[in-house]
């Protein structure tokens, strides 16, 4: 199958999905309460609150949701709750995690000790799932998050985690393109090295059915202005921090894209929307999220 | 053509018509690129080099006992030498062209780096913007993105944006010691508070989120003029620059030029990242910008 057109379609099938349980993570702010309570509403997460209780009861009262029925754990340190957040999707209480007033390292941390502990050759990644104006497809590029200049065998890891992703969403054979750059001063390219050997690796099935190519130009899905979607990429791994975090960013906001951002490892989802998010945005990313928390369950 | 790339041309139209030395090898749209140029006053063309020789029923043609190699190095000593004002090579833009020049550039200038300029009209504000360096330095480090810095300013002005708003990019707004990127962006911003830049302002490290948005850098507790302004986007490294140009254009569909900046006099060249159609272009900006580095 190939990948969803749009957000909408994932919101649908997450409404025939939900509601699922979800740990909301330090929801001590209007805005995440809001979009939590936008989430019941809409029938996709039935929230568990972790954090400072007398704060998340008080900004509950303050936006007038109420809080009599609301399971709350309290927990002030940010690290000790990231950590129970991950420790509850693992032993299948909550389906994800929603990161709401915290730092995203604590939960970045979190991610890596649950992964480590559950399947140690894996590597978490972000996963920015975009949508775009001129592609009737979703595409994906990792990693713009968590590894800040990986090595070859991260790289594999990310690669890997991505099309496990991909493959739950019943994307079966994705289509990946891991960008370089042309390097016109000769010099040899860590860069295209480490593309080629993934390549490679792909190949051979390392990373069971996918095709992947090296990308150091776009134009050959392009026919003037028109995309050619179905031999799109369903991925790009790009090659560090930098170039995904910029790249991601831009497609927001110069090219009028919308993003939803996942942050993956060993199956386990969690969320990190933005303070920015609109009422839509954040219901698309509490969709996205229940959807591959399931698919991923399922597969 | 966006009516910031008209002006552009225009401007190219209203200068003295400069001498221009062609090299490369013969490329169809280069040609008739060149050849609308010369129609429309701006470039007394002279190809050199016996790969041109067929151009002869449309211009002078030179050294036609040469080859691509000595044609180009025969150009590029007319260009020093001042007997050309400006150097057209149609390509192929390959590591041989590249060390070419910097040899030249070398012996002209002393320890100038040569960085490239891309230029596009952002589609929601049409503001002439400049990304760099999307083409020719892979990994710079902070002395070569002072050059870059200084080139692209010099860029700005020849295009009559008189006080740049630099962006330079990171992941992040926090300076963290396992990002170079950061330290670069933070270190070069405290050189623009310094005025070490002269007359424009640097802020970074500037995710793009924040560089785009006044409101969501005040949100992060950045206090300055380029967010929501910015003219110059300075990225970390190649593969960012050249990546992010590469969406842009296709998947923004945005007309990219380009210029090659911190050379003596203007070399036209075409990246792979510019269409073909966008040659003409490239000659209006290669000839309004490097004068006088």
């Amino acid at each position: 199958m190939a990948m969803y057109k749009n957000f909408d379609e994932i919101a649908v099938r997450a409404r025939d999905m939900g509601p699922k349980r979800a740990a909301i993570l330090f929801p001590g702010d209007a805005d995440v309460m809001q979009a939590t309570s936008e989430g019941i509403r809409e029938g996709l997460i039935n929230p568990v609150f972790i954090g400072k209780k007398a704060q998340i009861e008080a900004v509950a009262q303050e936006i007038h949701l109420p809080f009599g029925a609301m399971e709350i754990i309290d927990q002030s340190d940010p690290q000790v709750a990231a950590n129970l957040c991950l420790d509850m999707v693992m032993s299948g209480e909550v389906s994800f995690v929603v990161k709401g007033n915290i730092l995203t390292t604590y939960l970045y941390r979190a991610l890596i000790r649950a992964t480590r502990q559950l399947a140690p050759d894996q590597t978490p990644c972000t996963l920015c799932f975009h949508q775009v104006p001129i592609i009737n497809k979703i595409f994906v590029i990792t990693d713009p998050g968590v590894s800040i200049l990986p090595d070859l065998t991260t790289k594999k890891q990310i690669l890997a985690n991505a099309i496990q992703v991909l493959r739950s969403l019943d994307c079966d054979t994705p289509r990946i393109m891991a960008l370089a750059a042309v390097h016109l001063d000769g010099k040899p390219s860590i860069v295209v090295d480490h593309a080629e050997r993934l390549k490679n690796m792909a190949d051979k099935v390392r990373f069971g059915k996918c095709t992947m190519e090296i990308g150091t130009t776009l134009f050959d899905f392009f026919d003037g202005n028109h995309v050619q979607a179905e031999t799109f990429p369903d991925i790009f791994l790009v090659p560090n921090i930098e170039a995904g975090n910029i790249l991601v960013k831009t497609i927001d906001h110069l090219i009028g894209g919308i993003r939803q951002c996942v942050t993956v490892g060993a199956g386990l989802i969690t969320l990190t929307p933005s303070r920015s998010d609109g009422y839509k945005a954040r219901m698309e990313n509490l969709a996205l999220g229940l959807v591959l928390a399931e698919s991923s369950r399922r597969s | 053509m966006l009516p910031r790339f008209q002006e552009i041309m225009k401007r190219a139209q209203q200068q003295k018509k400069k001498r221009v030395v062609i090299s490369g090898k013969r490329n169809p749209e280069a040609l008739s690129a060149i050849l609308a140029a010369r129609d429309q006053g701006w470039i007394d063309p002279v190809a050199y080099g016996g790969p041109l020789s067929e151009l002869r029923d449309k211009m002078d043609v030179h050294f036609v006992d040469s080859n691509t190699l000595q044609a180009r190095q025969e150009a590029l000593r007319l260009l020093e030498e001042g007997e050309a004002e400006a150097l057209l090579d149609m390509g192929p833009l390959d590591s041989r062209f590249f060390s070419l020049l910097i040899e030249s550039d070398a012996q002209n200038k002393k320890n100038h780096l040569l960085s490239y300029v891309s230029v596009f009209i952002a589609p929601k504000n049409g503001r002439l913007t400049l990304l760099t360096d999307t083409l020719i330095n892979s990994a710079p480090g902070l002395n070569e993105k002072v050059h870059i810095v200084e080139n692209a300013i010099h860029v700005a002005k020849d295009l009559r944006i008189d006080r740049p708003n630099i962006a330079a990019l990171g992941p992040l707004e926090l300076v963290n010691p396992s990002i170079p990127s950061t330290l670069d962006a933070a270190i070069l911003s405290k050189m623009s508070e310094r005025k070490q830049f002269g007359d424009s302002i640097l802020e970074g490290p500037l995710g793009l989120d924040n560089a785009e948005s006044a409101l969501a850098a005040q949100h992060k507790g950045i206090d300055s003029p380029v967010p929501g302004n910015v003219d110059i986007y300075l990225f970390p490294d190649l593969e960012s620059a050249n990546i992010t140009a590469q969406f842009l254009k296709y998947l923004g569909s945005c007309q990219l030029g380009g210029v090659l900046a911190g050379t003596k006099l203007p070399i036209i060249i075409r990246s792979p990242l510019e269409s073909p159609d966008s040659w003409l272009l490239n000659i209006a900006l290669g000839l309004i910008v490097n004068r006088g580095i």
